[in-house]
């Protein structure tokens, strides 16, 4: 360690103003703490702070020395200060650091309202870019401009699961929206931090808030305008809407593949059949971190109009209304009650992936990594801890009923076979497929199941390493 | 006229019957009621013969046993029923119009869709330059005077009402919605706001559903100013309803402190006081709770069993949610304790594994039972009604709850080729889910086989009440039967 600072300091060499010091002072200054010379820890992190007044890493190194030294109230001081002055960048381990000073001062009944760490179901499925990327796609970067800071700040919170307070912050993203981009992004918040009537009324304000600046777009920007609106129509499950919004838009020529998802649902919403019980179906019954993203890829290479965990269109966790919008169908969401599709509709299909335990155990613990060692009990009392969880009861609903509910994950992950296998027993097996890619199952399996011709490419592996990568993983991991 | 006169009345419009088919049994039971011309049953011969009457084209007999009927039975709606018939089939469309008109303002209750179709076809027959109050209202005696004292001829609220709930009972549900909208124009007092939120729940869905709640909500805002204090009490009830229609809970449970603040609701309200403690809880929405589902088919003894789980104060709701009238679904679990009907039965696997202290009770009935009553329920005559009630719930238009409800009746009924292989496949379903689950957690129910109160509160861990199980509908099986 020493060796490897040294190199870097002298590599700076008298450029001490370079940004890269930061850098190296943090991990100079973390490495002093680690030592438990917080006297020179202190040192470093006020020179820090007052050489670099617009970063966080001196106020917080020193908030760190200080709850080192349980100087609770210091600490908490040092820590608020650090959540007042940067209060987009606030990290999981600050609010545990917090909540551990106001626990010194006898106080944890105040730091209930703080995760102290993040919600296990939460990380592994906030989306660590859920409407970052469509932000930088407009004319200004994120953060530069009044929107860029609100919506970094909703989502820097829901990353944290810190959930109340990103629904808090998300009226003003709201309100700074101006450009297409921006109402694109705002839908995208919606959807994990509220459910019921306040989803609907940010919907409605969201559309409100879209027709008062709309006039304004420029000419390139008016169908991405006119797209979220169509998007907005569909969260609200305003079809008539929908449609003959769809219809306009679509005389102006294809939409971006961005939008495709659009036409889609239009030529279900239009076909006669709809809501169509007959249609063949197929769902993906795995459970998560069993291939799944990889199977819902696969389907789409078979033309299958796919979805694997939300509706692309809304952002919304999948749901029963989906069923009649979208062709197959996978993860979480669809493991819930999977009986009920089978008797809904009769020409469905149903595959059910599979993994060998103890590479799934592996795999689903690292998903869940910030509560790796943690007993299913313990997670279920931290997930119905009423802190705000992103998805909210539905999230909460299913992830109890798959996984929580359950005494240890192997008991989880083998109540839920038995309740596979017990219910497609009896079952005709041209409904039912087993599926392990460790097994070395692919194409042939799958296409002969379905009755599909074998594509010449090879059969699609998402996220092989998932499991290895541990913490940085996303939402767009799971499965 | 006496029971005599009316008895000897119908002895000699049966006789005058001749050989028709009908005549021979309507001539005995008219002997049978011999002495006893005002029995009950003398109301539904009498119906049959005036029926009878009509069809044959004998307008003044049949005109003349209704008024019969109407002058010994008031009561009964089969008399001015009758003469407006009698009056449509005449096209005397004037008066058509008028005796529908009292039809369903002395029987509000009792409005059959056959009643409101004679009255639209009557008053068609009126003819545009006769629509309108002046032709419909009674004859001026003194048409010399200035007409300005109609008002309106009855309350055109109810009128309304009674109109789309027929069409909603006659399953077209596009012509109810349509219907709605008259009724909302007319919606003056609280309690019209109250029938109004009944049937948004089975008439919409989806953002139809959510705007017509937004705007019953915003009208009644309105109205609500110029409302006496007892009507701007249901007023909030209603507001509170609307509030659990749209899931805004936070909403609701403001609401509710402010509108209990200095006097309670009416009993009529009281689901709300029992939802508002559920939401107030601060584990809500509480995945601990000990739920219990009741699992069986529709016709097994449901609304029995909700009503014995009430005894034993659990909060149930049978089918819909009595606050919002919709849909039981999965938000309703947690604003309830027990639970039952079709609905609930769509997913009892999901909430097997979602409530881990939740408990399963399987109502069940003995098939053929069973059976005739599904069909008496669905108007279904045999199992090619099955098939015919299939077609028809696959039309988007053609049954309240919408897809929510299509989903549930493809899914329990319809994917099968009769109601003898739907029954089999749940009850093959519910038996094998439960095989290997703990005893403690399902219960089979059957009354018929001598079911009751020891075995669920057995069940139930509850003490035996002293009231009798509740029976529920015992006889539509019979009648069925």
């Amino acid at each position: 360690m020493a060796l490897k600072l040294r190199e870097q300091v002298a590599a700076l060499g008298t450029d001490a103003g370079a940004p890269g010091s930061v850098g190296v002072a943090t991990r100079c200054g973390r490495a002093l703490i680690d030592a438990n010379r917080l006297d020179d820890a202190a040192h470093l992190f006020g020179l820090l702070g007052e050489q670099f007044p617009r970063q966080p890493v001196g106020p917080v190194g020193l908030a760190h020395v200080a709850t080192r030294r349980e100087a609770w109230a210091e600490a908490l001081e040092r820590w608020d200060e650090c959540a007042r002055r940067f209060p987009g960048i606030v990290q999981p381990d600050w609010t545990a650091a917090r909540s551990r000073a106001l626990a010194g001062l006898g106080r944890p009944e105040a730091a209930t309202p703080v995760t102290s760490a993040p919600h296990p179901v939460a990380t592994a499925i906030v989306p660590a870019t859920p409407a970052v990327p469509a932000i930088p796609r407009g004319p200004m970067q994120m953060g530069t401009d009044a929107f860029g800071q609100a919506a970094l700040r909703v989502n820097q919170l829901l990353r944290a699961t810190r959930i109340v307070e990103a629904r808090e912050a998300l009226p003003e993203a709201l309100a700074e929206a101006r450009e297409s981009h921006h109402f694109r992004a705002v839908l995208m918040m919606i959807p994990p931090l509220l459910e019921g009537w306040q989803r609907t009324d940010a919907l409605l304000r969201l559309r409100e808030g879209l027709a008062t600046h709309a006039p304004g777009f420029p000419a390139s920007r008016k169908r991405e305008g006119e797209a979220v609106e169509l998007r907005i129509c569909l969260a609200l499950r305003d079809y008539t809407g929908f449609m003959a919004g769809y219809g306009r838009l679509a005389q102006q020529g294809t939409l971006p593949a961005e939008d495709a998802v659009l036409g889609t649902i239009a030529a279900k919403l239009a076909d006669r059949t709809f809501p169509d019980f007959m249609a063949e179906k197929v769902f993906c019954i795995g459970a998560p971190k069993t291939g799944t993203t990889s199977f819902t890829a696969a389907l789409k290479m078979l033309g299958y109009h796919a979805i694997h965990w939300t509706n692309p269109a809304t952002h919304e966790l999948f749901c029963d209304d989906d069923l009649f919008l979208f062709d197959a169908f996978a993860d979480l969401p669809v493991n819930e009650h999977f009986e009920q599709f089978y008797f809904m509709f009769p020409n469905a299909k149903f595959v059910y992936t599979i993994r060998a335990y103890e590479s799934w155990e592996k795999s689903y613990l690292a998903h869940m990594n910030a509560s790796g060692n943690e007993s299913l009990p313990a997670q279920r009392r931290r997930a119905l801890r009423r802190v705000g969880a992103p998805w909210g009861t539905q999230l909460a609903r299913m992830s109890l009923a798959m996984f929580y509910n359950h005494p240890t994950v192997e008991e989880a992950y083998a109540s839920y076979d038995r309740r596979v296998r017990g219910f497609f027993d009896d079952k005709p097996a041209g409904r039912f497929m087993e599926f392990n890619l460790g097994a070395g199952h692919g194409w042939t399996e799958l296409c002969g199941f379905l009755n599909r011709p074998v594509p010449d490419l090879p059969y699609p592996r998402k996220n092989p390493q998932a499991n290895k990568k541990g913490r940085g993983d996303n939402r767009a991991r799971v499965g | 006229m006496s029971p005599e006169q009316f008895a000897g009345l119908l002895q000699e419009l049966t006789a005058s019957f001749g050989d028709r088919p009908i005549a021979g049994e309507l001539r005995r039971q008219v002997e049978a009621l011999a002495g006893n011309g005002l029995a009950p049953a003398s109301v539904a011969i009498a119906t049959r013969c005036g029926r009878a009457l009509v069809e044959a084209n004998r307008l003044d007999d049949a005109q003349r046993l209704f008024a019969a009927v109407d002058a010994l039975f008031p009561q009964q709606p089969t008399g001015p029923v009758g003469l407006a018939h009698v009056a449509t089939r005449r096209g005397a469309w004037v008066e058509a119009v008028q005796r529908w008109d009292a039809c369903m303002r002395r029987f509000p209750h009792l409005v059959q869709a056959d009643w409101t179709a004679a009255q639209a076809r009557a008053v068609a027959g009126v003819g545009p330059t006769a629509v309108g109050e002046p032709a419909l209202t009674e004859p001026d005696p003194a048409p010399s005077k200035p007409t300005i004292t109609y008002g309106p001829r009855v309350d055109a609220f109810a009128t309304a009402v009674t109109t789309f709930k027929n069409l909603l009972r006659a399953d077209r549900i596009g012509d109810a919605r349509a219907a709605y909208g008259g009724a909302f124009a007319m919606a003056t007092e609280s309690g019209h706001f109250r029938a109004l939120h009944m049937v948004i729940g089975p008439l919409f869905e989806g953002w139809e559903r959510t705007s017509a709640l937004l705007h019953l909500r915003k009208v009644l805002a309105e109205r609500a100013m110029t409302f006496s204090t007892e009507s701007k009490r249901e007023a909030a009830a209603v507001e509170l309803r609307i509030c659990l229609s749209l899931r805004d809970y936070v909403g609701f449970a403001e609401k509710f402190a402010r509108a209990t603040a200095e006097r309670p609701l009416s009993a009529e309200d009281a689901v709300l006081v029992s939802i508002a403690d559920k939401v107030r809880d601060h584990n809500f929405p509480d995945f601990d709770a000990e739920k219990v589902f009741g699992i069986g088919l529709s016709k097994t003894g449901t609304t029995s069993f909700i009503a014995a789980l009430e005894v034993l104060k659990f909060s149930g709701m049978h089918w819909t949610n009595p606050a919002t009238h919709d849909l039981f679904s999965d938000d309703d679990a947690f604003l309830f304790d027990a639970f039952a009907d079709l609905p609930t039965c769509e997913h009892f696997e999901q909430f097997y594994y979602t409530f881990p202290n939740a408990r399963f009770v399987y109502t069940i009935r003995e098939f053929d039972s069973w059976k005739r009553s599904y069909l008496a329920q669905v108007h279904a005559a045999s199992d090619a009604g099955f098939g015919a009630r299939r077609l028809k719930t696959m039309r988007a238009d053609s049954v309240p709850w919408g897809t929510r409800n299509a989903r549930l009746s493809f899914g329990m009924y319809y994917n099968y080729s009769s109601i003898d292989e739907a029954f089999q496949a749940y009850d093959r379903r519910v038996r094998r889910f439960f095989a290997d689950k703990p005893a403690n957690r399902f219960l089979e129910f059957s009354l018929s086989d001598g079911h009751g109160w020891p075995e669920l509160c057995g069940f139930l861990d509850r003490p035996v009440p002293t009231t009798p199980y509740p029976r529920r509908n015992p006889q539509k099986a019979a009648s069925a039967a």
